[in-house]
C-alpha cells in the first residue's frame, strides 16, 4: 500500500517540530529516514501511524485519506525504539495479542492463532523463546518479537522506529540485513527511521534525509550521496574534507582522492600524520602547510602509494571529484 | 540483615565493636515509642476486652446495636472503596497519560482530603445537605435524608478516602509512560481492551496497595462521619462511633470488646498491605533489572 504524506505540519507549543512535509512512498517500498537527533522522525513516523495528529496536511493511504482514522483502524504495524513490549505477557501472549484483540467476528480460534504465532516466531528465529517474558530476554531478541508482535495483525504498512538503535555495532549489523531480507520476502511498505547514514546507505530503496522538521532531499542511496541537494546532505552522509585552493573551497570524500609518492601536475604535497588500516582501506591523515584541517584520503589497503610509507613523510594528493562548496 | 548492611557501608565499624552507641539509642528509642505508642494499646485493649471471660467478649460483639454498627461499616468501606478505586484509577489515569490545562490544580486538589480536618470535611457536608443547608428544603420536599443516615456517612467516609487510590496510582502510571498502550492500540484494542488487557495488569499490585490502605481508612473514620452520623443507635451508628458511645457510657468491657473487632480488621488489612507492597517491590525490582 502506498504513503502519501502532503504539506504536513506540526507545532509543539509554539516549536515547530514539522515544517511542510511532503513524501510519496510506493507500495513495497523499503524507505527510511535518516536525520540527526531532534529533526522529527519520531513525530512524522507517529503522525503517519495516526498517534499524533498533525496541525495541517494530510496522511493518504493508497490514495485514500486516513487522516480522520483511528490509529487502531488504520492497519500499521509499529515498532517502537524501545519496544513497548507488554512486560506482564510471555513472548508468545505478546504476539498473539493483536490476533485476540480482534472483534470475535473477526477472531481466529486459539488453535489458528498458536499456529500464526509460532509461526512468527519461527520467522524471527525465536521460537524457543515462546514461554519466556520480556525482562528475560536481550536487546536484540526484544527488538525482533516486536516486529513478529506487529507482523502479527498482517499490516499493510510496517513502522520502524530505529528499530536497531540501543543494540551494540554486530548485532545492530546482522539484523538490518536479516530486516533487509525480511522485506524481500513479505514485501510490506515499510518505512524506518535511523540517524546512522551507512544502516540507511545499506537497508534502503530510498533515503529521506530530514533536518530541522524539513526534508532536505529525497531519492536512492545513489542519488543522495552522488548528488546531495544540500551541504547538509552532502556532510551528513559521510566523511568531508574541505580543502581551500586560492579563493575557492572544495570538498571532497575521503576515497575521492588520487595519492602519489611523486610530485604530479595538480598534485599537492601534504605532510603525513597517521596511517590507519581500516580493513579493506586504509586512511592517511594529511596536514597542509596552507590550512589547519586536517585532509583525510581512505585508499585500498595495497594501493602503490603505500609501500614502505611512514609518518612524517611528505605525499602528493589530488581530490578526484569534487563539489565546490 | 542489618549487620551485612552496615558492615558494607564505607562509614561503618567492625563487627565486634558493634554500632556506635547514638545509633542503638535511636533504634532502642524507636523500639522503646512503638511499644509504649502501638503495643501497649493494643495489650490494653484485649486485655480489657477480655477482663470478664470470652462470654461477656463475644455477647459484646453479637449484640444487636454491635451488629448493626459492624453493617453500616461494611455499607460504607463496600459503597466507597469501589468508588475510589474507580475515581482514582480514572484521576490517575488523566494525570499520567494526557496533558491538559489544570493538571497540577486537579493533583492538588486529589490531596484536598488530606489536609483538611475530617470534622471540617463532616461540617461541610452538614452545611450543604443538612435541614439548614444549601440542600436542605429542597431535600426536605423530596422526603430524602442525607444527613443523619446512610448516604452522609457513605459522603463523609468518601471524602476522606479519596486521595488513597489515585495518590498510589499516579507515580506508578507516570513512570510506566504510555507506549504499551499505544501498542496496543496500534494493534487493533479498543480502550477498553487496551485498558483491560495492558494497563490493569500493570498497575495491579499498586492498585491493591491504594484499595487496602483506603479500606482501612474507610472502615477506621471517624471524625468525619461523626458529624454527619447523628449517632443512633442501631441506624447510624458505624463501629468507631459505636465503640465510643459504649464508652461513654462507662461500658468498658464492651467498648473494648468492638474495639478489638476493629482491630482484627486493622491486622488483616495489614497483612495485606505489607503482601501487595512485596509484589509491587518485585515488579520494580524487575523491570529496573530490565
Ligand atoms: N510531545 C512533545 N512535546 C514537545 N516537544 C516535542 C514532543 N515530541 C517531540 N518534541 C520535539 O520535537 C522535535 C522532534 O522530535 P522527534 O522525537 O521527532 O525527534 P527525532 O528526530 O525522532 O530525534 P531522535 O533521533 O533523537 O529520536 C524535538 O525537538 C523534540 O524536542
Ligand atoms: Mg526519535
Amino acid at each position: 500500500m502506498s504513503i502519501e504524506v502532503s504539506q504536513v505540519n506540526k507545532h509543539f507549543g509554539s516549536f515547530q517540530a514539522l515544517k511542510n512535509i511532503d513524501l510519496k512512498i510506493q507500495s513495497g517500498e523499503l524507505v527510511a529516514l535518516l536525520g540527526p537527533s531532534g529533526c522529527g522522525k519520531t513525530t512524522l513516523l507517529r503522525i503517519i501511524a495516526g498517534l499524533e495528529t498533525p496541525d495541517t496536511g494530510s496522511i493518504l493511504f493508497h490514495g485514500e485519506d486516513v487522516s480522520s482514522r483511528e490509529v487502531r483502524e488504520r492497519n500499521v504495524g509499529f515498532v517502537f525504539q524501545h519496544y513497548a513490549l507488554f512486560r506482564h505477557m510471555s513472548v508468545f501472549d505478546n504476539v498473539a495479542f493483536g490476533l485476540r484483540m480482534k472483534p470475535k467476528s473477526q477472531r481466529p480460534s486459539e488453535k489458528v492463532i498458536a499456529d500464526k504465532v509460532h509461526e512468527l516466531l519461527n520467522l524471527v528465529q525465536l521460537d524457543w523463546l515462546a514461554d519466556r517474558y520480556p525482562e528475560q530476554l536481550s536487546g536484540g531478541q526484544r527488538q525482533r518479537i516486536a516486529l513478529a508482535r506487529a507482523l502479527a495483525v498482517e499490516p499493510k504498512v510496517l513502522l520502524l522506529d530505529e528499530p536497531f538503535g540501543a543494540l551494540d555495532a554486530k548485532v545492530r549489523k546482522e539484523l538490518r540485513r536479516w530486516l533487509a531480507r525480511l522485506h524481500e520476502e513479505v514485501h510490506l511498505t515499510s518505512v524506518f527511521v535511523t540517524h546512522d547514514q551507512e544502516e540507511a546507505m545499506e537497508v534502503a530503496d530510498r533515503i529521506v534525509v530530514m533536518n530541522k522538521g524539513v526534508v532536505e532531499q529525497i531519492g536512492s542511496p545513489g542519488e543522495v550521496y552522488e548528488n546531495p541537494a544540500s551541504d547538509f546532505v552532502y556532510h551528513f552522509l559521510g566523511d568531508s574534507n574541505h580543502l581551500k585552493q586560492g579563493d575557492e573551497h572544495i570538498l571532497f570524500r575521503p576515497h575521492e582522492v588520487a595519492l602519489a609518492r611523486q610530485a604530479e601536475n595538480d598534485f599537492r604535497p601534504a605532510e603525513v600524520r597517521d596511517i590507519r588500516p581500516l580493513g579493506a582501506v586504509t586512511r592517511i591523515t594529511l596536514k597542509l602547510d596552507s590550512q589547519d584541517e586536517f585532509i583525510e584520503a581512505e585508499v585500498i589497503k595495497d594501493h602503490a602509494s603505500l609501500k614502505g610509507l611512514s609518518r612524517g613523510q611528505i605525499l602528493y594528493f589530488k581530490p578526484k571529484a569534487n563539489t565546490p562548496a | 540483615m542489618s549487620s551485612s548492611l552496615s558492615s558494607s557501608a564505607p562509614f561503618s565499624l567492625s563487627k565486634s565493636q558493634g554500632r556506635p552507641l547514638g545509633q542503638r539509642l535511636l533504634i532502642l528509642s524507636a523500639w522503646l515509642a512503638f511499644g509504649l505508642l502501638l503495643l501497649l494499646p493494643l495489650y490494653v485493649v484485649l486485655s480489657e476486652a477480655l477482663k470478664l471471660g470470652f462470654g461477656t467478649f463475644f455477647s459484646a460483639m453479637l449484640e444487636p446495636d454491635a451488629l448493626a454498627a459492624m453493617q453500616l461499616t461494611l455499607i460504607a468501606v463496600g459503597i466507597s472503596v469501589p468508588l475510589n478505586l474507580v475515581f482514582g484509577v480514572a484521576a490517575a489515569w488523566c494525570v499520567s497519560k494526557y496533558e491538559f490545562r489544570g493538571k497540577s490544580l486537579l493533583i492538588t486538589l486529589i490531596d484536598l482530603p488530606f489536609s483538611v480536618s475530617p470534622v471540617i470535611a463532616g461540617l461541610i457536608y452538614v452545611l450543604m445537605f443538612g435541614a439548614q443547608g444549601w440542600f436542605g428544603p429542597w431535600l426536605l420536599d423530596r422526603d430524602l435524608q442525607i444527613i443523619f443516615a446512610v448516604p452522609g456517612i457513605v459522603l463523609a467516609t468518601l471524602f476522606v478516602t479519596v486521595p488513597f487510590v489515585a495518590r498510589e496510582l499516579i507515580p506508578l502510571m507516570q513512570e510506566q509512560g504510555t507506549q504499551e498502550e499505544e501498542a496496543a492500540r496500534l494493534l487493533g484494542a479498543s480502550g477498553w481492551q487496551m485498558f483491560w488487557h495492558v494497563t490493569l495488569p500493570n498497575i495491579k499490585w499498586g492498585l491493591i496497595y491504594g484499595v487496602v490502605l483506603c479500606t482501612a481508612r474507610a472502615m477506621g473514620e471517624f471524625g468525619a462521619v461523626s458529624v454527619v452520623s447523628g449517632h443512633i443507635r442501631g441506624l447510624t451508628n458505624t463501629l468507631p462511633l459505636h465503640v465510643e458511645i459504649l464508652y461513654n457510657e462507662y461500658n468498658h468491657v464492651a467498648a473494648f470488646s468492638v474495639a478489638s473487632l476493629l482491630l482484627v480488621m486493622a491486622l488483616f488489612i495489614l497483612l495485606l498491605k505489607q503482601w501487595s507492597e512485596s509484589r509491587i517491590n518485585r515488579q520494580r525490582h524487575n523491570s529496573a533489572e530490565e
